[in-house]
């Protein structure tokens, strides 16, 4: 059950646009690919949906071999980035098309289009037409549009990217309950990855018509596998730091106090992850890293380049010889030009493949 | 860079499902029969048909001669006349009504009460019939009994002979042709007017410029795009005037007012030389091509027609 | 001193662009009003001089046209050609316009400028090759000669805006009715056309408007029995002695339904003039 995707390539024309994608979508569960624009993202979401068919590869939905079939044969329903809502129907009749499509008899759709309106706290516009709603408003109705017929898969693509922030991060945990609470399958697209941080209970992070990695949100944000994953996941992104190495089991990096006391179990990791130059990279996220007296044991030497106070952390950015990265820490009055040590706990050091 | 050109392809052109290619052609089908059909068979017939002296009264019987039809036309001075006036046509005509129809924006771009009647009454040239134009004008530039000769004296000024005079004929049918297509220019160059951005002028307001600086360094180059369009259309229709002249003139008094539509009409259809006829309408055809290729190349009407593709 | 003048400059502008306005107004208005009266007047009146302002309107231009030119047969000779090949150019150009607005075709480009130059086609250039070609199939003087002929003049502007129109029209609203369960058909029936309806009553009107009022073709490729108004209103001036009043009252009788029409979708007008290159 739940969706099989099986190498699944597509190409326009020269462009390859996905890139022998495979996963497995378990029953119910949400799943959030990531990527910046045209990562091949939404083409993929798109074939799922059966909008777009594959150049090569197949799809299952719920153990069905859909790869070629029409959208209106896959049970699928779908959210979309500008809502996609018929702008000559009022509310009601958005809501109810699918059902009139399906010849669901009216009362049934009546009953069906109130209790889901009910649900999105849209009961009281049924009668307005599209234009005369919010952005968020819009949106709530293009979702109810989706759920009124117990979709088995909901595809989602990008569905709060036209919504302002303090909205967007109201939908977020709405959305989330929503389909939580029915149970469906759900495939949700954004290149927002607080987004797929507070949703997903997998996310696939995307580059270039490939999964570069797929895992839950903590594992992609505490082990990322690339450079890639790593800048993309977090906000100040983790610190990456050129390494190599040159003799084994003793890497060494820009800021070698880093890399000195990298735990056994990581350190087996770097043979794996090591590019054809024999380079990788050592991260470590800015929240992690602590400033401590200049000199103390294993802490590197810095100067505070900028200090960012956010109220609840502040954001320092510190320069050790030629190399930059960010430190967040509690409040603090560091100032401009203040000499640190800054310790990276061992247990917290990351190898990345660059 | 690859991933710009697939998100460009993406966006383009999303929803092709299986045998869908097919149906895009199929759907095209039908556009495409009338078109090749109707359109360009026949022109490519009458390539052929200009390379003989087919002439049904004299028997109908199509002899090959080569390009003797186009040798013909070159010596054909009548041609080179009626092509001349053309120009001068098209050139007054398009010009004049340009203008007007710039002033009349900025005029009726004041919003007063009531322009937007007043607007609505001067877009009805453009709707009547050319022959229904034709008649009235002549009607009215009777030289004796007509209206306009009785209000120029009206004024004091010195009644004309309008069509009647091989001097002031083509002027007659340039002023018609002025009043039935000026409200045409004048609905694109409004519309062009109204959808200007507001931010340029109060920035040049700010700046201190005058109305007239204003109007030449900010408006018209905005305007451009919608102006190019407007004039090329134009043109285009002005190049084939037929009707008002036919029913006013017919081509005189002494081809004053001999167009090349009005000219061909009679080489074809009072002679029926259509051997002949056929080779000047090809003539006629590759110059108003070259002509609107001049155009479109001078203007850069095709970068406007791509920019708009484009987004 | 001239806080205090502000108000009778901005008061004499007024007047200023008043008077320019309704003298433009005028010069494009007054030979319309010229075709009604005199359409209204009888013969004499007609070419009294100087001219009579005021007289007795008489409909007997109007009662002469029906009776003594069969105008009535012209009339629907008209209709019935502009409004079939108005449907013609209508069907095929919207299918190809869906065709290249939302499908993936070689050589898109080059298909709609190919159609738009038939747009720059001069009348009196394709005329000859028609006229000999309908004679040969026998199709001369029949309905379905200048059908074909106006549905082929009409096509660019069908192509060119509806392709606008559809390009307007987000793909997620169709893509919307394919997940919601629609086939592709039924997606553009249910969902697309109510949407493109006045895109499509827009550029109805203009099709129309250009077939109803051509001239050229409808005298050459017609003898009598397809006949079109505009031939007939020539034939007005053909007689020995010219009939003006007639010519007037044939010349209202043809203009009022493109202006009536026209008026009433004044909306789209502008794109679909410049075959929707200038939003209106």
């Amino acid at each position: 059950m739940g969706i099989q995707i099986r190498n699944v390539q597509k190409r326009f024309g020269a462009v390859t646009v996905v890139n022998g994608v495979s996963v497995d979508i378990a029953d119910g569960e949400f799943f959030v690919m990531l990527g910046e624009s045209g990562c091949g993202k939404t083409t993929t979401l798109r074939m799922v949906a059966g909008l777009e068919l594959p150049t090569s590869g197949s799809i299952h939905i719920n153990g069905k071999d859909v790869t070629f079939a029409e959208p209106r044969h896959r049970d699928i329903a779908m959210a979309f980035q500008d809502y996609g809502l018929y702008p000559n129907m009022t509310v009601f009749e958005n809501i109810a098309f699918p059902l009139k499509i399906r010849k669901v008899p009216q009362a049934d759709r009546r009953r069906k289009v109130e209790e889901t309106a009910g649900r999105l706290g849209i009961a009281d516009y049924l009668s307005r037409k599209p234009f005369q709603l919010s952005g968020g408003q819009r949106q709530r109705v293009s979702l109810a549009r989706a759920l009124v017929r117990n979709p088995k898969v909901f595809l989602m693509d990008e569905p709060l990217s036209n919504l302002d922030a303090k909205l967007r991060a109201v939908m977020r945990t709405e959305i989330k309950k929503l389909v939580s609470d029915l149970g469906i399958t759900t495939i949700y697209v954004t290149h927002d990855q607080i987004e797929a941080m507070s949703m997903a209970d997998r996310i696939a992070v995307m580059r270039r018509g490939d999964m570069v990695q797929v895992g839950s949100p903590l594992e992609i944000y505490d082990r990322p596998l690339t450079r890639f994953v790593a800048d993309f996941m977090g906000s100040p992104p983790m610190n990456l730091f050129p390494a190599s190495l040159k003799t084994p089991g003793r890497p060494t990096c820009q800021i070698q106090e880093f890399v000195d006391s990298i735990p056994d179990d990581e350190q087996a990791l770097i043979a794996g992850r090591l590019d054809s130059t024999g380079q990788f990279s050592a991260g470590i996220r800015p929240e992690h890293l602590k400033l401590v007296q200049p000199g103390s044991a294993g802490s590197a030497r810095a100067v505070v380049d900028f200090v960012e106070p956010l109220g609840q952390t502040t954001n320092v950015y510190l320069t050790a010889g030629e190399t930059r990265f960010i430190a967040v820490t509690d409040r603090c009055n560091r100032q401009v030009g203040d000499v640190v040590g800054v310790y990276a706990p061992p247990e917290f050091v990351r190898v990345i493949a660059n | 860079m690859t991933d710009s050109i697939s998100t460009a392809k993406v966006g383009g052109d999303k929803a092709q499902r299986a045998g869908e290619r097919r149906a895009g052609l199929l759907l095209l089908t039908p556009a495409f029969v009338l078109m090749n059909v109707v359109g360009f068979f026949p022109m490519v017939y009458s390539l052929y048909i200009s390379l003989t002296d087919y002439n049904p009264s004299h028997g109908g019987i199509a002899r090959f001669v080569g390009l003797g039809n186009y040798a013909k036309a070159f010596f054909d001075l009548q041609y080179w006349h009626a092509l001349g006036l053309t120009f001068v046509f098209v050139t007054l005509s398009v010009t004049s009504s340009l203008i007007l129809a710039v002033l009349l924006s900025l005029l009726f771009n004041m919003r007063y009460p009531g322009f937007f009647l007043l607007r609505t009454i001067i877009l009805i040239p453009m709707l009547i019939t050319p022959i229904a134009v034709g008649i009235v004008w002549r009607v009215m530039m009777m030289p004796d009994l007509g209206v306009l000769n009785y209000i120029l004296t009206v004024i004091g000024l010195q009644p004309q002979l309008w069509t009647s005079s091989s001097s002031t004929a083509l002027l007659s049918i340039v002023l018609v042709d002025i009043w039935q297509w000026t409200p045409f220019m004048f609905l694109i160059v409004f519309a062009g007017i109204s959808s200007l951005p507001k931010s340029p002028f109060e920035a040049a307001a700010i700046d201190g410029a005058g109305a007239i600086r204003v109007f030449f360094s900010i408006t018209l180059p905005l305007l451009r795009p919608v102006i190019v369009i407007a004039t090329l259309l134009r043109i285009v229709d002005a190049f084939r005037t037929y009707d008002a002249a036919f029913i006013m003139t017919r081509g005189g008094p002494d081809f004053a007012t001999d167009l090349v539509s009005v000219y061909l009409q009679r080489v074809n259809f009072r002679v029926f030389d259509l051997g002949y006829g056929s080779a000047l309408s090809w003539i006629t055809l590759v110059i108003l091509t070259v002509i609107i290729l001049i155009f479109t190349k001078l203007s850069g009407f095709t970068r406007i027609i791509s920019e708009k593709e484009g987004r | 001193m001239s806080a205090h003048r502000a108000p009778i400059r901005r008061f004499s502008k007024m007047i200023l662009v008043y008077i320019l306005a309704l003298l433009a107004t005028a010069f494009f208005a007054f030979p319309i009003f010229w075709m009604i009266t005199a359409s209204l007047k009888s013969d004499q009146s007609i070419t009294t001089y100087p001219p009579v302002w005021v007289f007795a309107p008489t409909l007997q231009n109007y009662v002469k046209l029906v009776e003594e030119l069969g105008i009535m047969k012209m009339f629907i000779n008209s209709a019935v050609i502009v409004g079939l090949s108005t449907c013609l150019a209508m069907v095929c150009g919207t299918l190809a316009a869906y065709a290249l607005a939302r499908f993936d075709i070689r050589n898109k480009q080059l298909i709609a400028f190919e159609v738009l130059s038939i747009r720059m086609l001069p009348p009196i250039v394709s005329v000859v090759p028609m006229f000999i070609l309908a004679r040969w199939l026998g199709v001369f003087d029949t309905y379905w000669l200048l059908i074909a002929a106006y549905a082929l003049s009409g096509l660019p502007f069908v192509v060119w805006v509806m392709r606008v129109f559809i390009q307007d029209i987000p793909q997620s609203i169709e893509e919307a009715a394919l997940i919601d369960g629609c086939s592709r058909l039924e997606a553009f029936w249910r969902v697309m056309l109510p949407l493109l309806l006045p895109g499509l009553a827009a550029t109805m009107v203009i099709v129309f408007m250009f077939a109803w009022n051509e001239f050229l073709l409808a005298s050459m490729l017609t003898s009598n029995a397809a006949k079109t108004l505009p031939v007939i209103a020539a034939n007005t001036l053909n007689a020995k002695s010219i009939a003006w009043g007639m010519a007037s009252a044939a010349g209202v009788i043809m203009s009022l339904p493109v202006v009536v029409l026209v008026l009433l979708m004044q909306r789209y007008l502008v794109r679909g003039l410049t075959l929707g290159a200038v939003k209106g």
